[in-house]
């Protein structure tokens, strides 16, 4: 049966195309599991829009990397579902198939890109669902809407069958309810593929990360910054239970990454506006009639959207002649200075823990008049991609209205397991995790 | 310092081949600048010279072999917009109105 024409999907506007469930390729450690697709993957035989009008008509002629793998540890795809275009948003209201409602409270934004992928879970419509997170895609719906999303390290999972968006950022990340679910997904979708030349050996092996012996960084401009004073005090519960546990506490200081967010906006759109020029009415399907080339590029370009024009003509802007070494070299710069910050910190600590948004979801529409309000929402996020370490928004509370809030914990490259065992032990001795939304 | 004159959005939009209405290129005339602005504050950073890699993996060009997937012809046919004897139609590279 298709999720499409359900009345909860009516609802939520969660999946789309019309879809029968996938069965798997064969049995193994994920039989049963039942998972979601963010439709910037692709899945052989099924359409793929990434959320756009421009990819109207195309059906993925190739099996993703990460689904090959899920369909083959037995797992079963149960569907699309819905993103900002292209992946370039914080609310999905950026879709060109409509936006997805947030399962708390339908008047508010489900948090974006992923946010088909975070709603799905919340909604219980899907036991895991897989997203992308450039900027923080998956963590940043993820704790808008109650749920666990993982960013793997950089390189740890492949791209390949990912519709590319900034390929030095992207990565594909798992969401469920827990963290131990999230991690048997991991176990299964990482490692080195050579049809993605960044990705390296990595075997994922899941451990106890000993929490009487862990360093605990909090990052202070991460927190110095404007938030919701209820997010704060949640993730400062996050803090006392490892510190209840015996872990040490400090704060640590990563100087650039004020700048984190301004130099994400010009590395991104850089990148974006290079990888979308492959969209050109010839090898995807949809198209326009022409005279010449030209026209044909014109006239199929037209179908993007505006946040995928608007980001497209910035990167143009950020690589042309006589602004290259003024925003893109520099940004490139800052962006490598933020690595290195990042590593120095890490030799005094295992973990960085901070809030994930600083705000709880917020209202269709609030931040879709100002593109800078808009991309305020990825500001303790960004630092993650831009370095390529592993990172997880987990449920750590509710607002005094029924909200949920979710906290982030970084690890250093190669330390996913770190990050995924303090989840769990974490989610062992809470319920954040289990609340469903009423009604 | 960002010099977003009235023509740099027409300017823009045809490097990155995108038609734009009139709405469009207003309101793109004014968020541009606004966007720039706000990444404007980089020029402040202190920045030195150090080139940190980006991804773990250094190594990794595969030999250059023919991997042997290859699209079927029904896979062309549902991908190319046209298609005539297994080939995909394209307009003239070279047309009437080649202004490039």
């Amino acid at each position: 049966m298709s999720m499409l024409e359900t009345p909860i999907n009516k609802k939520l506007n969660i999946f789309l195309h019309d879809l029968r469930p996938l069965e798997p390729l064969s049995d193994g450690l994920l039989r049963g599991m039942n998972i979601a697709v963010k439709d910037n993957i692709s899945v052989e035989g099924w359409p793929l829009s990434a959320g756009s009008r421009i990819l109207d008509g195309y059906v993925a002629p190739y099996d993703a990397t990460v689904i090959r793998k899920l369909r083959e540890a037995g797992a079963t795809l149960i569907g699309k579902v819905n993103l900002d275009e292209f992946a370039m948003g914080s609310s999905t209201e950026n879709s060109a198939f409509g936006p997805t409602k947030n399962p708390w409270d339908i008047e508010r934004v489900p948090g974006g890109s992923s946010g088909g992928s975070a709603a799905v879970i919340a909604a219980d419509l899907a036991e895991v669902s897989l997203g992308s997170d450039t900027g923080g895609s998956v963590r940043q719906p993820a704790s808008f809407c109650g749920v666990t999303g993982f960013k793997p390290t950089y390189g740890a999972v492949s791209r390949y069958g990912l519709v590319a968006l900034a390929s030095s950022l992207d990565v594909v990340g798992p969401m469920a309810r827990t963290a131990r679910k999230v991690e048997h997904v991991m176990s299964i979708i990482a490692g080195k593929d050579p049809m993605d030349q960044t990705t390296f050996d990595y075997s994922y092996q899941s451990i106890d990360k000993d929490i009487s012996k862990l360093r605990v960084g909090l990052p202070k401009q991460l927190w110095d910054i404007e938030m919701d004073p209820e997010i704060r005090a949640s993730t400062q519960i996050l803090v006392n239970f490892f510190r209840s546990k015996g872990a040490t506490v400090e704060d640590v200081d990563l100087p650039s990454l004020p700048l984190a967010l301004s130099a994400y906006y010009i590395i991104l759109p850089a990148e974006v506006s290079a990888n979308l020029s492959r969209y050109d009415g010839i090898r995807y399907r949809s198209s326009e009639q022409s005279s010449n080339l030209v026209e044909r590029y014109y006239k199929t370009r037209s179908k993007f959207g505006k946040e995928v024009k608007r980001r497209i003509l910035l990167g143009a802007y950020a690589l042309s002649v006589g602004h290259y070494d003024a925003y893109y070299q520099l940004a490139t710069k800052v962006r490598q200075q933020i690595i290195r910050e990042h590593q120095e910190v890490f030799r005094k600590v295992d973990v960085l823990i901070s809030p994930t948004t600083s705000t709880p979801a917020f209202k269709m529409g609030e931040r879709l008049k100002d593109p800078v309000a808009m991309y305020q929402s990825d500001l303790l996020t960004v630092g993650a991609n831009l370095a390529g370490l592993p990172a997880i928004s987990l449920p750590t509370g509710f607002t005094s209205s029924n909200l949920p809030i979710g906290s982030q914990i970084i690890a250093n490259q190669l330390q996913d397991n770190v990050v995924l065992s303090l989840a769990r032990q974490y989610q062992e001795e809470t319920d954040w995790h289990l609340r469903r939304p009423n009604g | 310092m960002s010099d977003f004159n009235p023509g740099e959005v027409d300017r823009l939009a045809e490097l990155v081949r995108l038609n734009l209405s009139d709405e469009e290129k207003a309101e793109f005339s004014e968020q541009l600048p606004n966007i720039l602005n706000f990444v404007e504050r980089l020029q402040s950073a202190k920045v030195d010279n150090h080139d940190q890699p980006l991804t773990i993996s250094q190594d990794s060009l595969r030999e250059d072999e023919v991997s042997g997937k290859r699209l079927s012809s029904e896979q062309l046919e549902a991908l190319a917009p046209e298609l005539r004897d297994n080939q995909i139609v394209v307009p003239p590279v070279f047309g009437e109105s080649s202004d490039l």
